[in-house]
């Protein structure tokens, strides 16, 4: 038998991308595309797919509708079967009035009931917000050998970062004996990435213990201390290719890995599965080029059509670039329109944005964005969805323009400063 | 089960003129416009005419078909009250019932058909290429009262003697109709889509199964049935419709979608595949490398590109390498063209590898160049200058090509074909 089959998985998906600004708004941010034709969770449920994995439960709470769509029945990942299985597991009232989760430890106690159905012997938890390729079989088998109680997938990161991660101290034998939930002068760089095996008993007797009595919410800050000298912890190492897209900037960068023969990001050797009957993304056309179009080191999704030039850029299902438009490393999403002579430089563009023609969008100073210059410095504008932009337009760096926004209806020629937020007045 | 009208497809047909592209798969099966099947256009048409009882009569090498079609679902045909069937010649009564013809096709399914208490029942082919709403035939159909409404379309006079041919009245009653005549007495063709009144198709096809000949509908049914006044009409169609029939219908076909306004057509007019489930469901966004030109073609997703695509159609999975220069080709899906290989006026089937230095095609660029066909599943070894008009078939090994140069319009078939 496979070590995993006895394995339950539950998957937070829950999360509120605040630092993905205007792209989860609308969204959770495990729905977010990326890659052209993914969304973020995307990796993590071909993950459990391709560590046969069969059960899955998904923690949900903000926005949830555009991830439920996505997810469907499962069978997209092959967790639609007798006894095969995903689902959506949205807050509920419980004893008490509301029980929104109140972290992560909080959503995973309040869904109890539901583990106990499986009787699973083991539970292995994940965030749906990573970009990464890892065979969770491997970890499980680990976690049996080692004989641990809860096993964490760690991996180094520059000792500068490791204050935004919980970090451990290890032994010669893998065994944890420190663990800091983001402290400022972490003893080591050895981050936790948030994927626990857990004894499913333990863990249990835990959550009713911790988190049952209200002493704390979460795994990070509370359990695995709690947990620390009583049981034994184990790391499981990890040095590969993964991203937390949490911010803009790390959003962008991590599609344009996808371009990069040696980023460690290879779309097509690591087998990627995604729900196509969404959006009607399974049914369109292939792919048009025109007589006059130029296209470089970018992925082009199905679809779209491409009379302008584009380079270094990753074009979702139903894209429109037309003759004399010119996209420089951008990120659009579906069915969004660039008319001719607009030129496009390093903007996320969100689904069904119509972008006038002889725009320049993304061009000026490299100002932060004026309302969030933490979220907002690195020179990339986000449009998102369903804005139109009329023709003559000039968008500068770091501006956000809201979704829904018309901007400066009928009058052409207007002008965006670099750091501008554009919303509904 | 109550329905108004029930589909039957007749999907079985392998066609010789295709050549290779037909010794592993039915005409209905043959890939087209990078995603498509030919089948995909008459499934869509059902499914955007709310017909959604179907069965598909199917013959040769139906596997293809089978897991193209699985269970419907891509066409909306699951359901409670909706089903496609694929119905595969059984053994009957009598001891070989491969199906003798059409209407001999569809005498052995009536139990099929007559599980559905239907008014009508439509006839088409899986073949060929449109898009057609054929609720507005069913209501000709009905207003005239007719046993059987034939369409046709217009087409030019010297391309008649290759259709059925019929004379209309005025009140577009079928007053004459001949098999491919050799002299056209009009340009009137029949684009093999039939309703019939179910009652009547029974027991036309009861009669011919004891009766006939050729057992096939427009040699039989349609003579019978105006020899002895059946109230035959015939609906005219004028929009989009391909034939594909022989090599160069099909390669002309394909490139219809290079027109842009085709393309939109093709967007507007909802056909569905299944690019699906299986092989290339998943595959990610096409790659274009910095090193790549691409001029006017239709590329499929999961291609990767690090050369040039000039004038031609790209199925998914295709990996073009560097230095290689494809024009006015179609390559269908999980082709590899390696490094330096020059490849023009070619249709290359699936799971082809060509290893470096190729030299396929004709490269003279007149305006009616020859066609070179490479069969599903042949290895061509580094090197190898295949000239023009040559059909080499599938599953050819390296070791098979004893020569480094292949003669123009060489036909070498394997004797074990």
């Amino acid at each position: 038998m496979r070590d995993s089959r006895d394995t339950l998985v539950m998957l937070l998906a829950g999360g509120v991308g605040s630092r993905l600004s205007i792209l989860a708004t609308k969204r959770a941010k495990p729905a977010v595309p990326f890659g052209g034709m993914y969304r973020i969770i995307d990796f993590t449920l071909s993950n459990i797919m391709h560590s046969y994995l069969e059960m899955v439960g998904v923690l949900t709470q903000y926005k949830p509708l555009s991830l439920m769509d996505h997810i469907g029945n499962g069978e997209c990942w092959n967790l639609y079967g007798r006894k095969r299985g995903i689902k959506i597991l949205p807050p509920h009232t419980g004893e008490a009035d509301s029980d929104w989760y109140k972290g992560t430890a909080d959503a995973i106690y309040q869904n109890i009931p539901f583990m106990d159905n499986f009787k699973p012997q083991k539970v292995l938890i994940l965030s749906g917000d990573h970009i990464y390729k890892m065979d969770y079989e491997a970890m499980i088998h680990f976690h049996e050998k080692k004989n641990a109680v809860l096993t964490i997938a760690a991996m180094p990161v520059p000792i500068e970062e490791a204050h935004r991660f919980g970090v451990m101290v290890t032994n010669d034998s893998d065994e944890i004996i420190e663990f800091q939930e983001k402290v400022k002068n972490p003893k080591s760089n050895l981050a936790s990435m948030g994927i626990y095996v857990f004894d499913y008993k333990v863990l249990c007797e835990e959550l009713r213990n911790i988190v049952g009595t209200k002493k704390g919410f979460d795994f990070g800050k509370d359990i695995i201390p709690s947990m620390l000298n009583r049981y034994k912890l184990v790391s499981f190492k990890f040095d590969n290719y993964w991203r937390d897209v949490g911010t803009i900037e790390s959003f962008h960068s991590a599609n344009m890995d996808c371009l990069k023969a040696d980023s460690g990001l290879n779309l097509y050797e690591w087998n990627i599965c995604t729900n196509l009957k969404e959006d009607g993304i399974g049914d369109k056309p292939p792919s048009a080029f025109g007589q006059y179009s130029r296209t470089s080191n970018s992925l082009i999704s199905r679809g779209c059509h491409i009379d302008g030039e584009v380079y270094n850029s990753i074009l979702s299902p139903g894209v429109k670039i037309m003759r004399g438009a010119k996209v420089y490393d951008s990120v659009i999403f579906s069915n969004s329109v660039i008319e001719s002579g607009t030129i496009v430089n390093k903007v996320i563009i969100d689904k069904n944005v119509q972008i006038g023609s002889d725009c320049m969008i993304g061009q000026g100073e490299d100002i932060p964005n004026i309302i969030s210059p933490s979220h907002l410095s690195c020179g990339i504008t986000v449009i998102g969805k369903n804005v139109i932009i009329p023709d003559q337009t000039t968008i500068g760096k770091n501006c956000i323009i809201h979704p829904d926004v018309v901007v400066n209806n009928n009058i052409s020629g207007a002008v965006i400063k670099s750091g501008e937020t554009i919303n509904f007045s | 089960m109550k329905k108004d009208i029930i589909a039957m497809v007749l999907a079985g047909g392998r066609v010789d003129e295709l050549s290779v592209l037909t010794l592993k798969r039915p005409k209905a099966a043959l890939p087209i416009w990078g995603i498509y099947r030919i089948i995909d256009f008459a499934l869509s048409n059902l499914m955007n005419s709310g017909i959604d009882i179907v069965g598909v009569l199917s013959q040769y090498k139906p596997y293809s078909l089978i897991s193209h079609i699985q269970n419907g679902s891509h066409w909306d045909f699951i359901g409670r009250g909706r089903e496609i069937r694929i119905l595969s010649p059984f053994k009957g009564n009598s001891d070989s019932d491969w199906y003798k013809g059409t209407a001999d096709a569809i005498y052995q399914n009536l139990n099929f058909i007559d599980h559905f208490d239907c008014e009508d029942v439509i006839i088409l082919s899986g073949d060929h290429i449109y898009s057609m709403d054929y609720r507005r035939v069913l209501r000709f159909h009905r207003e005239r009262d007719a046993d059987l409404t034939i369409v046709f379309k217009q087409i030019p006079m010297s391309e008649a003697h290759r259709f059925g041919i019929a004379e209309l009245n005025s009140d577009q009653q079928v007053i004459r109709y001949e098999e491919k005549p050799a002299s056209p007495f009009s340009s009137y063709a029949s684009l093999t889509i039939y309703i019939f009144k179910k009652e009547v198709l029974k027991r036309l096809v009861i009669y011919n199964s004891q009766h006939g000949k050729s057992y096939q509908i427009y040699n039989e049914i349609i003579p019978y049935m105006l020899q002895n006044n059946f109230r035959v009409f015939g609906y005219t169609f004028d929009g989009y419709w391909q034939y594909a029939r022989t090599i160069r219908e099909y390669y002309n076909t394909n490139f219809d979608l290079l027109n842009r306004d085709n393309l939109t057509i093709l967007e507007s007019m909802n056909i569905r595949t299944n690019n699906g489930f299986f092989e290339y469901s998943d595959v990610p966004p096409t790659f274009i490398s910095n090193k790549s030109n691409i001029e006017n073609s239709i590329i499929s997703s999961g291609v990767r590109v690090y050369g040039n695509v000039i004038n031609s159609i790209i199925s998914p999975d295709v990996v073009i390498e560097q230095g290689v220069n494809i024009k006015n080709s179609i390559i269908f899906s999980s082709t590899i063209v390696k490094e330096g290989c020059q490849i023009s006026n070619c249709i290359i089937d699936k799971n082809v590898i060509i290893n470096p230095g190729c030299q396929i095609g004709d490269t003279d660029s007149l305006s009616e160049p020859q066609i070179t066909l490479i069969g599903k599943g042949t290895e061509i070894p580094a090197n190898t200058t295949i000239e023009k008009g040559c059909i080499i078939p599938p599953d050819l090994k390296k070791e098979d090509f004893s020569e480094k140069i292949i003669p123009a319009n060489t036909e070498f078939m394997r004797r074990s074909l």
